[in-house]
């Protein structure tokens, strides 16, 4: 039994997926249902989750955006007939509300499953919404006994109208007749009210009268209540006994009703799921648009996507996963709520061990989270917020370190990210043939720098040694060893273009302004600026190496000449010593030499 | 004859009315079913039984009820209550389990989003003549649906009877006018009821602050500044004073609800116009009566304004005055006779008395009036 979940909180919460499983938005109680109930393809499903991909794929291209706000509203106007449907099929008796309910499910989802740009998606038989409709008597929007009525309770109907009819024309009658003897028409009540005293003799004559029945005398009135002549008496009883036959006709109807729409009861549960299923793919489809997201594709069962280190691409690692113009949903939405652009960023990552390199600010870690996020959607066969992403099953995806977060367990950041990077391993292990996706953010930053590198290193050999078919881990990383390490494949972001920089405000880059004036960095337009001139794409390089943009970056922020010198002459320092780095920074760009950019100045 | 209330409400664009009793017990439901067969005559002079029995020709009515309602007996005294008698063609939202007690045959219309421990809120038409019984609204949000919904099913008049919480539904933006029931449970003499109705209806014929544009002109300019100026504080749902130097102060709602407004931090003491967004009690005037006079009280609307008598005239006794916000109009005082406990008043004694305090608002007299 399977107890390991595909993703775990810490995991789900890292990449923004709870604000990305609300997106996709199903309208009806069945469609949140059946999400509800939505469970991630895992290895050895393949072939339903390639189905499954398939049919997203076809339903972006079936369904065009107004039959798609259509369809939906049409959804939005279903009732949930779940309870209503379970009673019926229980045997119980079938209430009216119940019957409009049943109704106009079949009424809307009949309209949904004539439309023609819907019946591209194949989603319903439309006959069986007409069949079922029939012993409604009539497809229009409301519901009444008397659609379904038999002989006798329309004889009853009627009986009663023309009784009714009958027994207003008799209490006119004696009303008009009261009013004649007695000057006053019985109240809305039935009471003859005699003003007193000037009507106390009709008062008096009233009270031996047989037709009223004396209540009371006040100092203002006498009261008497009129008592029903006998043709009132015998339409009275009539409309009683018509009443009384009509409620037991109607209960025959309305079980005669029932007992024809329990046996569709099969056909009933195949529309609700058929619903379900329509509504889930329209949420699919929506999201998509809201996305500009297209359908994930999956890796085909020959090996197109590498599951072993040898062999292959120059870089000696075919890809597990591949993203194209991927672009973060919740980073997307905040910046563009800002004014600003994401970049879209392009990845492939090996199977095995891959290292993303970069500054800070470069977008690592939203690289990262974003190819775990497009991985759990694809698994979920949901769109992808990307131009392209192709993939495989994983048996699980783990997110590590925990974020930051308030010590409130009493383990200091260091202790957690022990811990939590010992449950990923776990984890991995117990998910065993199967392969899981790994993200590591900067493993090792939570103690020293020194024993930090080491565990890093120590985390990507021991996944490396797991080996593809076990594992893909994508970790970013500022240590320059682990961006070095041998046998697994290296990424980097562009990062900031210093050429792209304007001078800083005070004076030419690199000398310090007078100090009242602001520094590159002091303004939002110095740091709008610099978000400018970095290059938030990923690239894959040869060899490892870490690029080291922050000190020429921290000097156009305006760090203090004091500061600066120091700090160039330690790194200096530190490049002559056989431990420093072996990469040495090409111009204002450091790093590694990007593929394809050898040799350019 | 008749007082045409179904005309008057027509002939003022009125086509949602309220139902509220000045006290338990105080004939509204009586006053419905009044409506009720007017609305059924309207148009036709005289309606044959036949129509009226089908409902052809006369006004759709629509009908529903706000409240913990729903018993056929009393809550209080186990009496049973009146029921609501509608004509073929009515159209009443109420639960499914109210509904089903109906003895008349129903088209059921739609299913509202409104649930209820009878059942969810149904909008039913009804098919033969007959006696329904309105519950399941409880909330006046859910009011404001039922009444689009059974506008939108083809009601031209729509009916909201009032339950427990008397004034529940008399609420400008909700109605358009309403109609106020009142019994003997007020008084034991028809001058006594007439005494506990007077500042009522007092209430309804408060003027708006600035409200009509013709009265503005005839008003003092300020007030019309007063309202623009705390047009915004209102939108907040905020406390709001006004100086006539157009100084404009908002304090939230809750900072009042354990101090005298006027001992609100920076409280302006030239406020000439206060605005306040929840009750008038009795508390809140005695608080500002103390302020320089005059000082306009402006509640949101009529049925906010909860001070008695002894508490307004102290307002006004200091020089001070009450508007409202927003008016609702009063289409007529219902007047019943007839006490829950059995004895009746003089019936024209009563009406006289009450029209004495209602001023240009009829007085019907619900129970002995033919419709």
């Amino acid at each position: 039994m399977r107890t390991i979940p595909f993703l775990d909180d810490i995991t789900a919460s890292s990449i923004g997926w709870p604000a990305v499983w609300a997106a996709w938005a199903p309208v009806t109680p069945y469609g949140l249902r059946a999400k509800a109930a939505h469970r991630p393809f895992l290895p050895g499903e393949e072939e339903a989750w390639q189905a499954a991909l398939t049919e997203l794929a076809a339903d972006l291209t079936a369904v065009a955006d107004d039959p798609l706000r259509r369809a939906r509203e049409g959804l939005r106007a279903l009732p949930d007939v779940a309870a209503d449907l379970d009673i019926l099929l229980r045997g119980r008796p079938l209430a009216a509300r119940a019957a409009l309910a049943l109704k106009t499910f079949l009424r809307v989802g009949g309209d949904l499953a004539r439309d023609p740009d819907l019946q591209r998606l194949r989603w319903t038989h439309a006959a069986a919404w007409h069949r079922l409709l029939e012993p409604f008597g009539d497809a229009g929007a409301s519901f009444s006994v008397d659609s379904v009525a038999d002989d006798t309770y329309r004889l009853l109907r009627r009986r009663l109208a023309e009784a009714s009819v009958c027994l207003a024309r008799e209490r006119q009658r004696e009303a008009e007749r009261w009013r004649k003897e007695a000057g006053v028409r019985p109240d809305a009540s039935g009471l003859l009210r005699i003003p007193v005293p000037a009507g106390r003799a009709v008062a008096e004559r009233l009270k031996a009268e047989p037709g009223v029945r004396w209540r009371q005398d006040t100092p203002f009135e006498s009261v008497f209540e009129c008592l029903p002549g006998p043709d009132v008496v015998r339409w009275t009883a009539e409309v009683a006994s018509c009443r009384a036959a009509l409620a037991e006709a109607e209960e025959r109807c309305m079980a005669r009703l029932a007992e024809g729409l329990r046996a569709e009861g099969p056909v009933w549960r195949r529309l609700v799921d058929d619903v379900a299923s329509l509504d889930l793919r329209l949420a699919r489809v929506a999201l998509a648009r809201r996305w500009g997201g297209c359908a994930p594709e999956a890796a085909g069962a020959d090996g197109d996507l590498d599951t072993g280190p040898a062999g292959g691409r120059a870089s000696g690692h075919l890809p597990s996963i591949e993203l194209r113009q991927g672009v973060h949903p919740g980073l997307g939405e905040r910046l563009a709520a800002r004014g600003g652009r994401v970049t879209p960023i392009d990845v492939e990552v090996a199977a095995g061990v891959n290292v993303i390199a970069g500054m800070n600010m470069g977008g690592k870690t939203a690289a990262v989270q974003l190819v775990a996020l497009c991985q759990a959607l694809a698994q979920h066969a949901l769109p992808v917020p990307a131009a392209g992403f192709r993939t495989r099953l994983f048996a699980c995806v783990r997110w590590g370190p925990e974020p930051e977060r308030p010590d409130i367990d009493g383990l200091s950041a260091f202790g957690r990210e022990v811990a939590r990077l010992t449950r990923i391993w776990h984890d991995m292990r117990a998910m065993a043939p199967h392969p899981a996706l790994v993200l590591l953010d900067e493993p090792g930053r939570t103690t020293n720098p020194r024993e930090g590198e080491a565990m890093a290193v120590a985390w990507a050999e021991a996944l490396r040694e797991a080996g593809p078919a076990r594992v893909t881990a994508v970790m970013a990383s500022h240590f320059s060893r682990v961006a070095a390490l041998p046998g697994v494949a290296h990424h980097r972001v562009r990062g900031v273009r210093l050429d792209r920089l304007p001078p800083p405000a005070g004076g030419p880059q690199g000398c310090d302004p007078p100090a009242d004036q602001p520094r590159g960095g002091d303004s939002e337009a110095g740091l709008r600026a610099l978000a400018e001139a970095i290059d938030y794409r990923i690239e894959r390089v040869e060899g490892g190496g870490v690029p080291e943009e922050g000190i020429a970056v921290a000097a156009w922020l305006g760090l203090p000449d004091e500061v600066l010198r120091r700090a160039r002459a330690a790194l200096a320092r530190e490049r002559m010593t056989p431990e420093g780095p072996a990469d040495a920074p090409a111009g204002e760009r450091m790093g590694p030499v990007p593929k394809g950019e050898e040799g350019r100045g | 004859m008749s007082v045409d209330l179904v005309g008057r409400a027509l002939m003022r664009g009125w086509r949602r009315i309220a139902f509220i009793g000045a006290s338990k017990h105080a004939g509204k439901t009586t006053a419905v079913n009044f409506v009720i067969r007017q609305a059924q005559a309207a148009g036709r002079d005289p309606a044959t039984l036949e129509e009226r029995h089908t409902g052809a020709g006369g006004l759709t009515v629509g009908l529903c009820s706000i409240g913990l309602d729903g018993e056929r007996l009393d809550t209080v005294l186990g009496v049973p209550k009146p029921d609501i008698v509608v004509p073929a063609g009515a159209l009443v939202a109420s639960a499914e389990e109210a509904l089903a007690q109906s003895d008349a045959p129903l088209e059921w219309l739609e299913v509202l989003p409104i649930g209820s421990p009878l059942g969810d809120v149904a909008i039913v038409r009804v098919l033969e003549p007959g006696r329904v019984m309105l519950a399941g609204v409880r909330q006046r949000v859910h009011v404001r649906l039922v009444l689009d919904r059974l506008t939108a099913h083809g009601a031209q008049l729509c009916l909201v009877d009032g339950a427990f919480d008397r004034a529940a539904a008399a609420i400008p933006g909700l109605v358009d006018a309403a109609v106020l029931a009142v019994s003997p449970v007020l008084g034991r003499t028809p001058a006594l009821v007439a005494e506990a109705v007077a500042p009522m209806v007092a209430r309804f014929a408060l003027p708006a602050l600035a409200g009509e544009a013709a009265e503005a002109e005839a008003r003092e300019a300020w007030e019309a500044a007063a309202r623009a100026a705390l047009t915004g504080v209102r939108d907040r749902g905020e406390i709001g004073a006004w100086c006539l130097n157009g100084e404009t102060r908002g304090y939230p709602a809750r900072a009042a609800m354990h101090r005298l407004i006027s001992a609100l931090p920076g409280w302006p003491a030239g406020a000439r116009v206060v605005y306040v967004p929840g009750a008038v009690t009795d508390r809140l005037l005695e608080g500002l009566r103390g302020h320089p006079a005059p000082l306009y009280l402006v509640a949101d609307h009529p049925a906010h304004l909860f001070a008695t008598t002894r508490a307004v005239a102290a307002w006004y006794a200091a020089g001070h005055a009450l508007r409202v916000w927003t008016p609702l109009p009063l289409l007529a005082i219902a007047a019943n006779p007839h006490h829950i406990l059995g004895w009746d008043l003089p019936r024209a004694a009563l009406i006289e008395a009450l029209q004495a305090v209602a001023g240009d608002v009829p007085v019907i007299d619900a129970c002995a009036e033919e419709a």
